[in-house]
């Protein structure tokens, strides 16, 4: 038998200590930079915010980085209700079997907190969350303005009373080739002059609207769920979208649909492309832009981690339409956000602008500090 | 001798784990794995709104049915909404909304 030479020995050795490091550094590479929610981290709590009640005012240098990124993410109404102490940023409405139902659900979330949340609901007229008892003629029914503003008014004084502050609606693609009535019939002059009307009725009721899903082409095509969506976007395609926005719509939601021509997002889908933000305000829009659900395979294909997900979604949004997970993920992501500031991987001026936003939406008045100035915004 | 062999057979499967680590990282998933399994039905919802039937992306079909007040089990589908207007799932498709987070109750 012969004794293995201390060469041996130390080649053996060395390639150990090699793989192993090599698979365990390969095991944390491959993990999320996410951070996990902990047993006790949950939503933040208003402590240490100057509100002002009697004006409405609030004072955004006193939140914390982890309270203004609270306010700017929208999930769907929690099944346990959550403590009045906490910041619910945005409350999106499911299905509900009865008006009262839905006015309990709402009045459940928003009563008894300093700041209640923002209220949304996707009402179009097809597909509702009413459809149980209560039914709207949908988009493709209208066959005028006259009548675009008649729904508008009576879907804005439904909404009104529940409690609802904004619709995701109106959907101002040209076609809907998928849903066939999710959209106003017509050439692009029609939707557009269509979609003002209902923007108008909404508005009547204290309702704030919705341009969706800009660029356009969202409501056709093939199935996109296994990979990105890529359509060329023309010139009549934006049409609507700045009617829209000249007829003082109150939000701009952007598709996960990467988009060439007229509006080229670079190879990124439009919610998370800078293009797509500067676009926007470069037209102008000063109001809110509102993500699509973000659990989409439209957006969570085009990212490996959730994390660069994430930020890149803040960097394009005001308001995050987190609509899977809860409290947790929503905790997770502010989290997330958080970290990603802190490091330097995002820029705090995105969670401030879109923080202001949304507040300003909600009706409130917001102190902002710029430079040696104090500024308010005012409410919408 | 012994000693020699016993690394050998260490590295052996280190080695392995090695190659499985980096095709993990590398989202490479063989059959060895574990992960793959021969399936070939595809995820399909049908939407339903009186007369007109469509067959619809599927992701847009879960938020839509994650919407709605109650999904109920219909043979081997899962029917979202009311009995006018509805959306259709099979199991596949359920699947693929609850991996993405939209829970169908």
């Amino acid at each position: 038998m012969k004794e293995v030479s201390a060469l041996n020995k130390y080649i053996h050795a060395l390639i150990t200590v090699l793989l192993i490091s090599s698979t365990a550094g390969l095991h944390y590479m491959s993990q999320e930079e996410v951070q996990r929610p902990q047993a006790n981290e949950s939503l933040p709590t208003f402590e240490g915010i100057q509100i002002n009640q009697e004006n409405k005012t609030v004072d955004l240098e006193s939140m914390t980085l982890r309270q203004k990124t609270a306010f700017t993410v929208v999930s769907f109404n929690y099944e346990k209700e959550i403590n009045k102490n906490k910041i619910v940023g945005g409350m999106h409405l499911r299905s509900a079997g009865s008006k009262r139902e839905f006015k309990e659900r709402i009045e459940n979330n928003t009563e008894g907190r300093p700041i209640p949340p923002l209220i949304s609901a996707d009402l179009e007229g097809c597909i509702e969350p009413t459809s149980s008892f209560r039914d709207f003629k949908s988009f493709k029914q209208v066959n005028n303005s006259q009548q675009a503003y008649e729904i508008g008014k009576t879907q804005g004084e439904f909404l009104s009373d529940i409690g609802v502050d904004i619709n995701f609606s109106p959907v101002v693609d040209l076609n809907d080739s998928i849903w066939g009535c999710r959209t106003f019939e017509g050439n692009y002059s029609e939707v557009s002059e269509k979609a003002c009307s209902y923007i108008k009725g909404l508005d009547e009721k204290g309702i704030k609207s919705t341009a969706k899903h800009y660029p356009g082409k969202t409501l056709t095509g093939k199935d996109p769920h296994e990979e990105m969506k890529h359509v060329e976007i023309r010139e009549k395609d934006l049409a609507a979208f700045h009617s829209a926005m000249n007829c003082s719509v109150d939000a701009v939601m952007p598709s996960h649909q990467i988009s060439t021509g007229k509006i080229d997002t670079q190879g990124a889908p439009a919610d998370v492309s800078n293009v797509t933000r500067n676009h926007i305000r470069e037209n102008g829009f000063e109001g809110l832009i509102v993500s699509d659900a973000i659990s989409m395979g439209g957006i969570t294909h085009y990212y490996k981690k959730d994390r660069n997900r994430y930020i890149d979604l803040f960097q394009t949004n005001d308001l995050i339409l987190n609509l899977v997970g809860g409290v947790n993920d929503t905790a997770r992501m502010i989290t997330t956000i958080e970290k990603a500031v802190e490091n330097g991987n995002l820029e705090q001026r995105f969670v401030d602008d879109s923080a202001r936003r949304v507040l300003n939406a909600r009706g409130w008045n917001v102190k902002v500090r710029e430079g040696n100035e104090t500024k308010i915004y005012e409410a919408y | 001798m012994e000693i020699k062999r016993t690394l050998k057979i260490i590295n052996s499967f280190l080695l392995v784990a090695f190659v499985l680590s980096v095709s993990n990282f590398l989202q490479i998933n063989p059959e060895i794995t574990g992960n793959f399994y021969k399936d070939n039905e595809e995820a399909s919802c049908t939407f339903k709104n009186g007369d007109f039937s469509n067959e619809v992306p599927v992701d847009r079909c879960c938020l839509q049915a994650s919407q709605k007040q109650s999904c109920n089990k219909n043979n081997d589908r899962k029917v979202c909404g009311t009995e006018t207007q509805n959306l259709s799932l099979n199991q596949k498709a359920v699947n693929y909304c609850n991996e993405r987070g939209f829970s169908l109750e």
